[in-house]
């Protein structure tokens, strides 16, 4: 009775709506990617397009930025997470708010995160003014390498909320009779964590990563809102060179770059999906 | 496992540090929008919410927008999920996934297709170019699957036997049962929607139709006082919002990852 027609009708809008803006656009720009010329005179040229981009400077900078953004940011973000998600799990159960705070930075708008930065961390702001109070020369925030740990700062205050309510409702999961047993066994909090948590929580870190990687995508928008479409070195990513490319009707590039930012997410997934499902091959 | 007097100290004191660190801006923000050196000021707010009719005018307009696409991608995402979670038919599985990738990629990718697109179809500067690709974003049919997955079956085939077809059993009984899925979904739609950046900038050619949280950046009023509850008011029906319904908002975040 549960037709299969019915289940084709009721994904249809969604289906078709994904096939119209999302997948249609991702072929044209795997089209565009081996192509060269526009309008009329568009050629297939093979990989060529691919050959020339690597070798671009701005190209390798912007990559090179954005895989050294989510190198350093999803390690930290996930160990932070799971930190406060381990030290905060009998406080939440008290305390229901505590995981609304949590998300509090999540929900805070893209204007108003760009406005505090600039209160902050601009010249005349903040920061600088409490280390004139204390006698310490001020600094330049928003330049040069510090401006990467600004980012960073800012991508880990407005998303760990989020990996922290993944996290925590995996851990809830844990029984905690498997806890006591091991106590009454004696084993250390480390022999604990490494032989109870982490073996169930597999497909949680999964998630918590998943989404951790969503939001750093979106952390550009701050990046662009705060530096502008030509920001210093250090935060020129690989949305930046997207952007410019955009801007300058730059076909190839932009389809280039946007094919190998994804393949680099899928070798990245693909790997992680199938460690998680090998760890979590014992459950059914 | 019980834990010492020390521990649950400390790990009391470190939640309120965190619960600091993560309110302390917006609290800051709060205090210094009516509180100059001088005293408490309330003309930054008279002037941004009555005077200047430019920045309310631009909050309606991007509450509508957001709205529609809130509203729209419920409907699209109910029907989604549900088709997802309770119907079997063959490609359900691969179908999803192809959907979960989709949802991870940044907008960048598919942003000049799509703005060749609207071009040909004249939708370009207009409203639509903004909410019909947010409509259609795989998130909130992900998050409702999994959440109507946990309807056990026997309450649908009771319904079945009893003569309901499927839209009844949606609005009777699914909806119903997961509201704070549903809320979840509008939730993080409107969110999204909210705070977009480069689609504004991509398809909009006016800058009169820009709205709230692109235009506060690209022209910052530049009187701080007037600038600060400005950021107020983008941060209001968010705030709202999340004051109302933050159970609702761990809960389908959480729902998410349900096996």
């Amino acid at each position: 009775m549960r037709k299969k027609s019915s289940g084709y009708i009721l994904i249809a809008p969604l289906v078709l709506g994904c096939l119209v803006f999302y997948l249609a656009p991702f072929l044209l720009v795997l089209r565009f990617s081996f192509s060269a010329g526009s309008g009329k005179s568009i050629r297939w040229v093979g990989l060529e397009n691919y050959q020339r981009l690597i070798q671009n400077d701005s190209f390798a900078l912007a990559f090179g930025n954005s895989m050294k953004f989510f190198a350093v940011g999803l390690p930290l973000i996930m160990v932070l997470a799971y930190l406060i998600a381990l030290l905060m799990q009998k406080q939440t159960g008290r305390h229901k708010l505590l995981k609304s705070v949590f998300l509090f930075p999540y929900i805070m708008p893209v204007a108003g995160t760009v406005l505090l930065v600039d209160l902050f961390f601009s010249e005349m702001g903040l920061l600088n003014s409490l280390l004139n109070i204390m006698g310490l020369p001020a600094a330049q925030w928003m330049e040069g390498s510090s401006a990467f740990w600004v980012t960073i700062g800012l991508y880990l205050w407005k998303n760990v909320g989020y990996a922290i309510i993944l996290l925590l409702a995996g851990l809830i999961t844990i029984p905690s009779d498997q806890y006591e047993s091991a106590d009454l066994d004696g084993a250390s909090t480390w022999q604990k964590f490494f032989f109870i948590t982490t073996p169930q929580m597999w497909y949680s870190v999964f998630f918590a990563l998943v989404f951790s990687i969503i939001n750093g995508f979106k952390c550009f928008r701050e990046i662009f809102l705060i530096g502008g479409q030509e920001p210093g070195d250090e935060i020129y990513m690989l949305q930046h060179f997207l952007n410019n490319s955009f801007e300058s009707l730059n076909y190839a590039s932009l389809s280039v770059s946007s094919i190998l930012l994804l393949t680099a997410i899928l070798i990245f997934f693909g790997v992680f999906y199938g460690f998680v499902n090998r760890k979590e091959a014992y459950r059914t | 496992m019980t834990e010492s007097r020390v521990f649950r100290g400390v790990s009391g004191a470190f939640a309120a540090l965190l619960s600091v660190i993560f309110l302390a801006p917006f609290c800051y923000v709060l205090l210094s929008s009516f509180w100059t050196g001088n005293g408490v000021n309330f003309m930054p707010y008279y002037d941004v919410f009555w005077a200047q009719s430019q920045y309310m005018l631009r909050f309606w307009r991007s509450l509508g927008l957001c709205l529609c696409v809130g509203l729209g991608q419920l409907f699209v995402s109910v029907l989604a999920g549900f088709g997802f979670a309770k119907c079997r038919f063959p490609g359900r599985d691969v179908i999803f996934f192809g959907l979960m990738i989709l949802m991870v990629l940044p907008v960048q990718v598919t942003l000049v297709p799509n703005y060749i697109m609207m071009g040909q179809l004249g939708l370009l500067d207009s409203y639509l170019a903004l909410i019909l690709p947010l409509i259609f974003a795989p998130l909130g049919a992900f998050i409702l699957r999994q959440s109507f997955a946990s309807i056990p079956e026997n309450i649908i085939d009771a319904a079945m036997l009893d003569g309901c077809g499927i839209p009844t059993i949606i609005l009777k009984i699914a909806i119903p049962m997961n509201v704070s899925g549903l809320v979840c979904a509008f939730l993080l739609s409107f969110l999204d929607a909210w705070n977009m950046v480069e689609q504004p900038i991509a398809y909009l050619r006016n800058f009169n139709y820009y709205p709230l949280s692109v235009a506060l950046a690209y022209v910052p009023p530049a009187d701080v006082p007037i600038h600060l509850v400005c950021c107020i008011l983008v941060v209001l029906p968010c705030f709202l919002l999340f004051a109302f319904f933050n159970q609702e908002l761990v809960e389908g975040i959480t729902l998410a990852e349900v096996k």
